[in-house]
């Protein structure tokens, strides 16, 4: 979250007042069945058992959950500053920095006396500096203002004051906020350390006991200046101070719950059936956007204690963490009632690792044909993705029946390194995302699936087939090699990922992508550690002892003749009929392919050339005569290589070039040579003294090398995507 | 998006024109064919460069010429051949009326598709032909309107995106419209409520003397309408020295950073920086899904080139050149070379399949997006690559910094310079304390404070075994007092309770030592300031 969140200051009245019991009773009586029973006979015994928690326990407890959530959804960006009347808390400089964390908040309260039952003459005094000081604390630049900047125009910030209210007092409280925001404002325009306030609401919250009642339920609103807003919440201690909380929390931080109905849990291990649970959830209102944009969200909106709530239902279709949702935007999430049983279970399956889908229950006939069909077209990447539906659903009588099948799954929560995060999925067949994605709805009509046209026009090709020809393997290890994890620290002067690009790039340097075409990466032990061993960065003399002996190895295979594991249908066969010319050539293409499997890494390092050197003396190879098996240095691999650096910054931009490059060549690949002779009988003396001198001219001008010689070069490249212009006269132009 | 090729078969589409097929290195055949023809050849060629990489289009064919002479020759199809095969016999009608035409084909495109999708017309004429009953025609004189060419582009592509399901019309002229000539088509479209996206056209009107026409140029021409008309582009992947060439689709759309505020235009390229386990990556949020296609290995074989010569040869000639967006040349080599080129595809696919990984790769500086692969619902033994592309920065809450990402040979690099091997290790999690992740003590609701007690007391139940637990607890409970200002009272309770539960026999014999200290304790931490740990105290 790049923007400036807004701060809150909750200021608790420690006056006499808050002292008072506030009705609300807590048990300790420990509850079990058997215990229970003996409660019911010695109902005298309850007074023992039973306590009463004063008005300060109550509004200490709201506070602590407003900040778990707080916390919970927006870490240590969630800016909240905890005031005490009468407390004095002294470095008033990092008021955002102090209470980063729930626990830091519960220290705070554990270092508070409970609030004095006889009370004290400035009570009012003492809430009116509290208020002066939560208003500097506004003022005061937080970690990410602590430059002054454009955003300092956007200092916006919530006041919650948790006291007891009559309307004289709430008169002499607007005017002090007034008086202090404005002084603020004007020091703030003379100082660099103040941020000016440009958005205050004031939140007054009029705490009374249970067996006091509250005239409304609804808060009133009152508008002091342009910038303060007051707003005043009654509230009775207990449950419905809770809900105020709730309600508060949800509008000053743009919240919103969600219901996650129906989860299974098996009671204890002995029942076979389980009971459904209902856990509610908190999360940035964002995450409903989507569904809003599709469909109203009555269908799915219940109220809940005065809060309004999106009922989602658990869906056991598929929780697979290994499979890629087509999600558009994932956010932090915090069950409301995080200690209970429900929540708790909840919680402990994400955090394992699984996932779950959420589905949209119930749904409604009239709104699937705007779920299906309606395209977004305000968003990135829709308005003319228009894959065509041969037929579509248009009659309400068939998008009826369609419903019947349909299961729209629009969330999904996981959890994310331990954080629990919520992602909203693309849903609906028009939906840009889904259309290429997985379609999330289940339905029979198959045709109604945009993705099953796409499937009938691929090429069916089977995996398993494809899988014979490649040399998979020796992939997968390349891919474990470059399995990307965070570095916390990051080594001065590199960046991690970059190092992945150059394992990449040396791991693919001298690499076969087809089976059939290699003989070196098919040897048994002790020849294959040749292969790994070469592309470490540096040898140790362990190491070229070990590839010295590999290649010992096959002279000693070769003197003996041992048949070599030459793949099937060899790319390099020629018609040569008996067995021993057959062997013969196979050695003499293993030396080569060893040789140029080297000489690839001759300049790691000594090491390496050391190895390289060992190899030419073995004068299996001529090196003369090498370059012919290999005709084009570049092109020695179907894969053009791209000599001029493993950065990959670099090689997006001169990517054409060498592509170009490549074409220009003439490029040979591997893979076309169905007989070697034929290959070097292609390849002239003439041809090689070409590729030399093609070789020696300077890199071409990128845009020449971007259109072949004939061609002239085409200005404003960019516009020619879009809009393509006239280059030459001969050439067709168009026109808007 | 659907669309309706609108081609006219009005007396004008029987001239001719010179037209120069190459043949060989230097041979050249010259030879006079008709503007239908002509179409028909362009129709042609642009069917093979649209198709055969994705099949994705679906269209049909009328004919039109005079007000009531419309025909539908082709109904709405994904077959290029039919498309091809229908237009190859054009007939000759005597009048030319574009605008009931184009109103009929949008008449025809919405009864088809319903109002909802955007569609589009493709009118094959020629610039020259007039509407019976001339239109007043505005003066706009010919340097105007080419000032006035590139915002008018701009105005139609704001169109396009603020106004839902709308027709857009374009026209494939053989020569260059004169100004006015535009100017009449404009008109048209615009009083069939259509919109004008474009207009194109073969020859360029000011080379009157020079109309000879080559494969060459209808093959620019149907390049640029292709890039127009599709929404697909070829792009190289790219992982070290592997490349494979792949069709992305649909485009990738440029985005903005969000950091600098500077508009990114994706790369042709898309290079692998590393894998991340799709466990590690956890179906990260994408602003774009794509599908990566190979170009198809099947292309269709060069036809024998003179064409045009009988009827019967041009219903024949399926002529069509490789589909090649990267050369206008396309040769035999390249042919080849996009068959191997696909080989890293699918060894990329079948890994990617079996390591339950994600590529990563970088669609541009400082933007990233994630390939993995899917198999198909239907074909089951199928599988493609699908791109997701995230937003660009580091935007994405559980990987703080792609460029923090190192790979598993240097983050845990082997000891003793021994081999690597691979062992999935978890990602750090950030040390922040979450309230579902340790245990925090929340009371506001009577159950939470009702199982910490029954916790509580339940280990009391337990002693001496398990003190530790049962310090913890305590601990715990007497904590939670001080936070929420409760302590005299439940303090009090507490010792009670423990009394009775001693009277009861509810505490083990052993253990009825270790709850008199706690209630001792529970006495000196009631005239404590602060709260100070059992353990502590104690000591």
């Amino acid at each position: 979250m790049d923007h400036q969140r807004s701060k809150t200051v909750l200021i608790l009245d420690h006056s006499s007042f808050f002292a008072r019991p506030s009705g609300v009773t807590f048990n300790v009586n420990v509850q079990n069945n058997e215990q229970q029973q003996q409660q019911q006979h010695d109902e005298t015994n309850n007074e023992n058992t039973l306590g009463m928690k004063s008005l300060w326990t109550c509004v200490v407890e709201c506070v602590l959950e407003y900040c778990r959530i707080l916390f919970d959804i927006f870490e240590d960006d969630a800016l909240i500053t905890l005031i005490v009347t009468g407390i004095d808390q002294r470095d008033q400089s990092s008021w955002w920095n102090r209470y980063k964390n729930l626990s830091q908040c519960m220290e705070f309260f554990a270092g508070i006396q409970p609030p004095n039952e006889r009370s004290t003459v400035n009570d009012d005094d003492l809430l009116k500096h509290s208020l002066n000081e939560a208003i500097t604390a506004l003022c005061t630049r937080s970690k990410k203002q602590h430059v002054p900047s454009e955003s300092d125009y956007t200092n916006s910030g919530h006041i919650i004051l948790f006291s007891t209210f009559n309307t004289k007092r709430i008169e002499t409280i607007e005017k002090d906020a007034r008086t202090f925001h404005e002084s603020h404002n004007h020091m703030a325009l003379e100082v660099t350390d103040f941020v000016p306030l440009t958005k205050c609401d004031l939140t007054l919250v009029d705490i009374r006991s249970l067996d006091q009642s509250v005239p409304t339920t609804h808060p009133e609103l009152h508008s002091v200046t342009s910038i303060l807003h007051r707003t005043l919440y009654y509230a009775q201690a207990g449950q419905m101070l809770f809900t105020r909380m709730l309600q508060m929390l949800l509008k000053q931080h743009n919240l919103a719950l969600t219901t996650v109905t129906g989860i299974p849990m098996k009671e204890d291990v002995a029942s076979r059936s389980s009971l459904i649970y209902d856990v509610d959830i908190v999360h940035p209102a964002e995450v409903h956007d989507s569904l809003r944009e599709r469909a109203p969200l009555k269908y799915w909106r219940q109220i809940k204690e005065d809060v309004e709530t999106i009922v989602l239902k658990w869906s056991a279709f598929s929780y697979d963490p290994e499979n890629y949702y087509d999600t558009y935007t994932a956010y932090r999430f915090s069950p409301l009632d995080v200690n209970s049983r429900e929540s708790a279970c909840l919680t402990n399956f994400l955090l394992s690792g699984k996932c779950v889908l959420l589905e949209l229950g119930n749904l409604p006939n009239e709104c699937t044909i705007n779920i299906n069909e309606y395209g977004d077209e305000n968003s990135l990447n829709t308005s003319d993705i228009d894959m065509s539906l041969s037929s579509t659903a248009t009659t309400a009588a068939g998008a009826a029946a369609a419903a019947a099948n349909n299961r729209l799954f629009s969330h999904m929560i996981i959890s994310h390194n331990q954080e629990l995060m919520i992602h909203a999925l693309a849903f609906g067949s028009n939906n840009p995302m889904s259309k290429i994605g997985p379609c999330y709805i289940v339905n029979d009509e198959k045709d109604n699936i945009s993705i099953n046209d796409l499937e009938e026009l691929m090429d069916e090709i089977d995996d398993d087939m494809l899988e014979k020809d490649l040399r998979v393997e020796s992939f997968i290890n390349i891919i474990r090699t470059t399995t990307l994890y965070p570095l916390d620290t990051m080594p001065s002067g590199k960046i991690p990922i970059e190092d992945s690009l150059r394992l990449l790039e040396r791991h693919t340097r001298r690499c076969p992508v087809l089976i059939n075409e290699t003989i070196l990466f098919n040897m048994p032990a002790p020849i294959n550690q040749l292969t790994s061993l070469i592309l470490r960065e540096k040898l140790s003399d362990d190491d070229i002892g070990k590839c010295v002996l590999a290649l010992k190895h096959i002279d000693k295979m070769e003197k003996n003749g041992d048949v070599l594991p030459v793949p099937n249908n060899f790319q390099y066969t020629t018609k040569i009929m008996t067995a021993k010319a057959k062997k013969d050539e196979a050695y003499r293409f293993l030396w080569r392919e060893i040789e140029y499997f080297v000489r690839g890494y001759k300049d790691t390092s000594d090491g390496h050339r050391h190895i390289y050197q060992n190899i030419l003396e073995r004068r299996k190879v001529d090196n003369e005569s090498d370059t012919s098996v290999y005709p084009s240095n570049k092109i020695d691999f179907v894969f053009p290589t791209d000599e001029t650096s493993s950065n990959g910054m670099t090689m997006i931009k001169r990517d054409k070039n060498s592509q170009d490059n490549n074409e220009k060549t003439n490029g040979r690949v591997w893979t076309e040579f169905s007989d070697i002779k034929q290959v070097i009988a292609t390849n002239s003396l003439r041809d090689m003294w070409n590729r030399k001198q093609q070789e020696k001219r300077a890199p071409e001008f990128d845009g020449r090398a971007e259109n072949p010689p004939p061609r002239t070069i085409p200005l404003y490249v960019n516009l020619n995507t879009k809009h393509p212009l006239t280059n030459t006269s001969a050439i067709p132009s168009t026109l808007p | 998006m659907p669309t309706v090729l609108l081609v006219d078969c009005s007396l004008g589409m029987a001239e001719r024109f010179p037209f120069v097929i190459k043949q060989g290195d230097n041979m050249e055949t010259t030879m006079n064919i008709e503007k239908r023809s002509l179409v028909a050849k362009i129709i042609d060629s642009l069917m093979g460069t649209i198709t055969s990489p994705t099949k994705l289009e679906t269209m049909a064919v009328v004919l039109f010429a005079g007000e009531d002479t419309i025909k539908i020759v082709q109904n709405f199809t994904k077959n290029s051949d039919d498309i091809i095969k229908s237009v190859q016999k054009l007939p000759i009608f005597g009048d030319f009326s574009l605008k009931p035409a184009i109103e009929f084909a949008k008449k025809y495109l919405t009864t088809t598709f319903g109002a909802q999708r955007s569609q589009k017309i493709v009118v094959f004429t020629d610039s020259s032909h007039r509407v019976d009953d001339p239109i007043i025609e505005n003066t706009t004189n010919n340097n105007q309107m080419d000032v006035d060419f590139r915002t008018k582009i701009f105005n139609d592509e704001q169109e396009k995106t603020s106004s839902n399901g709308h027709t857009d019309v374009s026209f494939v002229c053989i020569r260059k419209p004169l100004s006015s000539d535009r100017t009449r088509l404009e008109d048209i479209t615009e009083q069939s409520q259509c919109s004008l996206s474009k207009v194109y056209w073969l020859l360029n009107r000011d080379k009157e003397t020079n109309l000879t026409v080559t494969n060459d140029m209808i093959q620019d021409l149907t390049t640029h309408i292709k890039a127009d008309l599709m929404d697909i582009f070829i792009s190289v992947l790219k992982c070290g020295h592997y490349e494979s060439q792949l069709v992305v689709y649909p485009t990738i759309k440029p985005a903005v950073l969000q950091t600098t505020g500077e508009l990114l235009q994706p790369s042709n390229t898309l290079t692998v920086n590393g894998f991340i386990e799709l466990s590690s990556i956890r179906s990260a949020m994408a602003t774009s899904k794509h599908i990566l296609l190979p170009i198809q290995r099947y292309t269709r074989p060069q036809p024998p080139m003179p064409m045009y010569a009988t009827k019967k040869s041009a219903v024949t000639s399926t002529a069509t050149t490789t589909p090649s967006a990267t050369t206008a040349n396309p040769s035999l080599t390249n042919q080849k070379k996009s068959n191997t080129a696909n080989n890293f595809y699918y060894l990329l696919l079948i890994s990617l399949k079996k390591e339950k990984s994600a590529a990563l790769v970088s669609v541009n500086d400082q933007w990233f997006g994630a390939i993995h692969c899917q198999k198909f619902e239907k074909k089951k033994k199928s599988s493609r690559l699908i791109l997701s592309v995230f937003e660009p920065g580091d935007r994405i809450p559980w990987i703080s910094s792609f460029e923090r990402l190192g790979p598993y040979a240097v983050v845990f690099p082997p000891g003793n310079n021994g081999e690597l091997v691979y062992k999935k290790q978890p990602w750090p999690v950030k040390p922040f304390a979450r309230s579902y992740t340790e245990t925090f003590l929340i009371w506001c609701r009577q159950n939470n404070f009702q199982n910490d007690i029954n916790k509580f007391v339940r280990a009391s139940a337990k002693l001496p075994d398990k003190v530790n637990i049962f310090q913890r607890e305590l601990n715990k409970i007497c904590r939670g007092a001080f936070i929420y200002g409760l302590r005299d009272r439940l303090f009090h309770l507490l010792q009670q309770l423990f009394q009775r539960q001693i009277q009861l026999g509810k505490i083990k014999p052993d253990g009825i030592k270790h709850v008199q200290s706690i209630i001792s304790y529970m006495n000196r931490l009631g005239s404590s300031d602060r709260f100070i740990k059992y353990e502590e105290i104690s000591n």
